[in-house]
């Protein structure tokens, strides 16, 4: 195997591994919602085939926080031996999902709501999420390495061409999103690649400082030109 | 017709991302509101200059800032108070995943609107809306 298809398999491996946590979290909060209701099913009263499902449940959850945990680690790893060999993993190519992985997943269908539970993707839709996700899977040329190593490769954007990443120690409160541009827009922040910034709960706007508002009514000092943001110094500060 | 430009207000500072709840509020604000997705979305009808506002904006606040409809039950005491809150952007979340998995994620914001799939999502955040308002914050409208 030639070093080049070395460090293309290892982007891979870390694009899948980031969204495996991704799906992880989502199963994990489906288990947190079976809880719920079996525990409004019981409404205080002790039944011991309930009770034994909740452990059960409450197995599988910690079984998934296992799973992300040794997932971090082999990120944390890769990133790791990709330093080692000298090259930045976010220059490293993708591998793609083989198509006989992709055509054996199931597809939604228009019409059918959710049926697992509500509120979250059926699994055949979350399914879909990973194949579109793979085949949507973008990131900006030049990306900075003020990006820490340890939020990993990103993820796709719900809507629309971007990536985004949440900071690991903080992911409520920091993390980042970037756009494609789209060079039709009428809006000059818009037609270029574009970063929202969070920090600690707060926007970021482009002079560095919290907006003082909504991103809605700071639009444009809330969105950052890609140009401009990966010159800065952090990736939360020019 | 009012607009999220005063937020100053809000009485959500008891969560810990009291800025983000807001941002959630206003998003979920601007999808319960048909009268706002005409005006704003589709006629490009601003309060002010520099506003802006379309579906995609508030797909990005609810999933791609915040996560809110994608791990809700985990977002109290970030973002949310109660269970109740929970609750309902679950179900606000169930009605925009569906419509995602049935129609995709790159459809025109009009087409989103006119199709069967809208009047829940609608319905859904008026719902969200009604409960988020009920938890204190009055200021922040679309």
């Amino acid at each position: 195997m030639s070093l080049g298809e070395v460090i293309a398999r290892a982007g891979s491996a870390l694009v899948g591994s980031e969204r495996a946590r991704h799906l992880s979290a989502e199963a994990a909060d489906a288990l947190d919602w079976a809880c719920a209701e079996l525990r409004r099913t019981l409404h205080g009263s002790s039944a011991p085939e309930f009770e034994e499902a909740l452990a059960s449940l409450t197995r599988a959850q910690d079984a998934i926080g296992e799973m992300c945990s040794t997932l971090a680690l082999a990120e944390t790893a890769i990133h790791a031996y990709l330093r080692h060999l000298g090259v930045s993993d976010t220059d490293a190519p993708v591998t793609t999902v083989a198509p006989e992985s992709r055509s054996a997943r199931a597809v939604g269908t228009p019409g059918a709501g959710p049926s697992r539970k509500p509120g979250r993707d059926t699994p055949a839709a979350a399914d879909q999420g990973v194949a579109a996700d793979t085949e949507r899977y973008w990131k900006p040329d030049g990306l900075p390495e003020t990006i820490p190593v340890e939020w990993g490769a990103g993820i796709s954007n719900r809507k629309g061409t971007g990536i985004r990443w949440h900071d690991p120690l903080n992911p409520r409160g920091s993390g980042v999103r970037i756009d494609k541009g789209d060079p039709d827009s009428a809006w000059p922040s818009q037609r270029v690649d574009h970063v929202i910034v969070r920090y600690n709960g707060k926007v970021i706007g482009r002079d560095g400082n919290p907006i003082e508002g909504s991103i809605k009514v700071y639009f444009e000092n809330a969105h950052i030109p890609f140009s401009e943001w990966s010159k800065w110094s952090t990736w939360h500060t020019p | 017709m009012v607009e999220v430009v005063d937020m100053a207000h809000s009485m959500s500072d008891d969560v810990r991302f009291p800025e983000m709840r807001r941002e959630i509020i206003s998003a979920v604000n601007a999808l319960a509101s048909p009268e706002h997705q005409q005006r704003v979305w589709i006629d490009r009808e601003y309060p002010h200059p520099g506003y802006y506002d379309d579906f995609t904006l508030n797909i990005h606040i609810l999933y791609d800032d915040t996560d809110v409809l994608e791990n809700t039950s985990s977002c109290i005491g970030d973002y949310l108070r109660s269970q109740d809150e929970v609750d309902a952007l679950t179900k606000l979340a169930a009605a925009i995943d569906a419509m995602f998995a049935a129609l995709g994620t790159e459809l025109e914001d009009l087409d989103y609107m006119r199709s069967p799939f809208w009047g829940s999502v609608v319905s859904a955040a008026a719902a969200a809306v009604r409960v988020l308002a009920n938890e204190g914050d009055q200021s922040a409208r679309t």
